[in-house]
């Protein structure tokens, strides 16, 4: 019963000219169209080019030492970092040898230990606006998580000093410079050198194909509400199917449009841009499974709680853009604010696209693991939501 | 055991009672009709009977399957041809069909047969590989009850399965009905066609407002109204007051004025006339056309409610 309601899915689909175009071709168009308009930008379509950033330090203590030694350790495949003083500083922005100043505070260190708020300014040339944006989005970034790091700290210090623990008052600087090590790890995962990097081009690859998938289960969401509206589902349902093997089916047609979908734009964007999906290649196989699962359930899901064609598309494409924004489809994650960076973590979006990158990155199968079993838990839940909400009449 | 009972089932959306303590049964072989005008409370009632709608409150029982208990028993006697043409457009009938007999559980060659002679039925053999979107209307709704009879039901239930057709159409409908009933199927046809039901149905309940008005033969529907003629003239120059002035003559039970259009339920309508002619003479109405007509369903719908089944 499931799989004839899968397969009389798919029969309509493959009858509808202007679905299959959508599904099908309008992906890879896009993709085609973005890859010549961000290929300038992306120089050899690999990865951004590093660039000059200069830093201007008026506090020279310890904390503005440490936040140069994190831009210069782990961001130097980004960054050509040098200092200078504000003037030769200006001077080198006005005539493009630097992209961005960093202007480091007096009393950086002082006001960051007494807990104050503490703002580092970006100066940046106008021409570069991406560029800049990674710098901004970077020093905001290390900010963000330096006041927590700081925070932690200093409940961490009052503990121990309760305890009066000798041996760790020495190695204070020591504690201090590994606490902030691992917390900036975060800001840096995609850079580390001991993994290969992911290319701008993977990146978006990855971020346009996930959206693809979620927009294209909303083809499913119209056929289905068409057929509410047609009372074909009623009468499924009339001929003995119950609404749990209804929702199956229409999540089995779905799941098989998405599987050809990805299909072709992995092949689409390997063949035309050399792009790198990672290995090994039933580890993509299983990341895409998850995630089509997901974007299935997820279909279902609006299918249920929107009453009519127009607010399940509305309602869809919103949903849609939000994840897509939030996961750093739209601009790179590490720009983001930092508590955006949490919500990203409960997107369909950001855990597929989490999935590809590591793959990408070659750190190996069993790392997935986490995002494959988060995806089917939101896939499960989304389902359960739409089998509960569907109306059938 | 009748093969269909509803007793005393109840349906509201919001504060509308679609279906307010209705009470029918339905026996084996029989053809019933439901007749009511346009949101009387039929489709809801037909819903629940083929158990797409549960029921706020009441029981329904299919061939001793009680719904919502059974539902899956009951589901199998049922055959129901919804009153919007529920199939799809882009595929063929056959494909149709297919689809459809897949979902009553029939496979492999039986499917094979009940598909051909469900296209019989319907007329449409030959065009069984054709799009339903390419077909009229009156082709839509014989594949749309065509895909009802593949698992050979029990109980067809059809609701308004001739809404927007050529009178050929109809007419074939119509045969189809009777001829299927003779084969020993039972119909519960729904239509807010006096005439239709008048022609098919061996016992009828009258719906109006969720409620069953009357229940029961076309000769107890009848005599509902008694010894009744129907008096319809055509006239001009009058106004609802018209109807004050008539009521009061003898033997004249109802007087309905709309839209030039008068009709007067009366006794022995021959001795009346004459009066009438003269009271209408009198307030000087016009009269255009004068008929007289027998008690029939309509008539018995007017009777009861006040207002004409149709528009
Ligand atoms: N799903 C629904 N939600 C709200 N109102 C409904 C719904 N279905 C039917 N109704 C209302 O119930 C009444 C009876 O409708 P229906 O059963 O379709 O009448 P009929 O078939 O006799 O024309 C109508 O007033 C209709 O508007
Ligand atoms: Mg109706």
């Amino acid at each position: 019963m499931i799989f004839h309601i899968a397969i009389k899915d798919l029969k309509i689909l493959s009858k509808d000219r202007k679905a299959l175009m959508l599904l099908l071709l309008m992906p890879a168009l896009i993709m085609l169209i973005l890859g010549t308009a961000l290929s300038s930008y992306f120089k050899d379509a690999k990865r951004i080019e590093k660039f000059p950033v200069t830093i201007v330090d008026y506090d020279k203590q310890k904390e503005a030492a440490t936040f140069i030694s994190v831009l210069k350790n782990y961001y130097k495949d980004t960054f050509e970092l040098t200092e200078n003083n504000e003037k030769d500083a200006s001077d080198k922005l006005k005539t493009n040898k630097a992209f961005a100043v960093i202007i480091i505070p007096q009393n950086f260190t002082q006001n960051i230990l007494k807990g104050k708020n503490v703002k580092v300014e970006v100066r940046s040339n106008t021409e570069e606006s991406i560029r800049s944006q990674i710098v901004e989005g970077t020093v905001e970034g290390y900010m963000n998580t330096l006041s927590v790091g700081i925070k932690g700290y200093a409940a961490f210090l009052d503990v121990f000093k309760l305890s009066d623990n000798k041996e760790f008052m020495k190695n204070e600087d020591a504690i201090v410079m590994g606490l902030m090590q691992n917390l900036s790890g975060d800001l840096v995962q995609y850079s580390e050198t001991t993994k290969k990097s992911v290319s701008s081009l993977q990146y978006y690859a990855a971020a346009m194909m996930v959206m693809f998938l979620l927009f294209s289960s909303m083809t499913g969401v119209s056929m289905m509400i068409e057929e509410r509206d047609n009372k074909t589902l009623g009468r499924i349902i009339g001929a003995g199917a119950s609404k749990l093997q209804l929702i199956a089916g229409k999540c089995l047609g779905l799941v098989i449009v998405g599987c050809i979908q990805m299909l072709i734009l992995i092949i689409f964007t390997r063949i035309a841009y050399g792009v790198d999906w990672g290995e090994p290649i039933y580890g993509i196989v299983i990341i895409s499974f998850c995630s089509i699962f997901a974007s299935a359930g997820f279909g279902m899901f609006v299918a249920a709680l929107a009453k009519s064609l127009k607010a399940a598309n509305g309602m869809g494409s919103t949903l849609i853009q939000v994840f897509t924004v939030l996961s750093g489809g739209m601009i790179p994650i590490y720009l983001l604010p930092s508590f955006l960076k949490t919500l990203s973590n409960i997107t369909p979006n950001w855990q597929a696209m989490d999935g590809y990158y590591k793959l990408m990155q070659g750190v190996g199968i069993s790392q997935i693991i986490p995002n494959c079993i988060i995806l089917i838990a939101m896939g499960l839940i989304f389902l359960s939501v739409g089998i509960k909400k569907f109306r059938i009449v | 055991m009748n093969l269909l009972e509803v007793k005393n089932v109840f349906k509201t959306y919001g504060s509308l009672k679609a279906v307010s303590g209705v009470s029918i049964e339905v026996g084996d072989g029989e053809v019933f009709g439901l007749l009511g005008p346009n949101g009387a409370g039929k489709s809801t009632l037909i819903s629940m009977i083929s158990t797409l709608v549960k029921p706020d409150n009441g029981e329904i029982f299919i061939n001793g399957n009680r719904v919502g208990r059974n539902t899956k028993e009951a589901k199998k006697v049922i055959g129901l041809v919804p009153q919007e043409i529920a199939l799809y457009p882009t595929l063929s009938a056959r494909e149709n069909l297919n689809f459809w007999g897949r979902m009553y559980g029939l496979g492999g060659n039986l499917l094979t047969q009940r598909v051909d002679e469900a296209l019989e039925v319907a007329g449409l053999s030959d065009r069984q590989k054709d799009r339903i979107e390419s077909f009229s209307g009156g082709m839509k709704r014989r594949i749309n009850i065509a895909a009802a009879l593949l698992h050979k039901p029990k109980i067809l239930i059809m609701d308004e399965p001739t809404v927007g057709i050529d009178p050929q159409s109809r007419n074939h409908i119509l045969e189809t009905v009777l001829k299927l009933n003779k084969e020993g199927m039972s119909v519960i046809y729904t239509s807010h066609y006096m005439e239709e039901v008048e022609f098919l149905c061996s016992r009828i309940a009258i719906m109006d407002h969720g409620k069953v008005i009357a229940c029961g033969s076309k000769e107890e529907l009848r005599n509902l109204i008694g010894d009744v003629d129907i008096i319809n003239l055509d006239i001009a120059n009058a106004d609802k007051q018209i109807e004050d002035l008539i009521k009061p003559i003898s033997g004249i039970q109802k007087v309905i004025f709309d839209n030039n259009k008068l009709k007067v339920y009366a006794k022995e309508s021959g001795t009346i006339l004459a009066r009438l002619i003269s009271v209408l003479d009198s307030a000087k109405c016009k009269i255009h056309n004068i008929n007289i007509e027998d008690t029939n369903l309509e008539s018995v719908f007017l009777h009861l409610t006040g207002r004409a089944l149709r528009d």
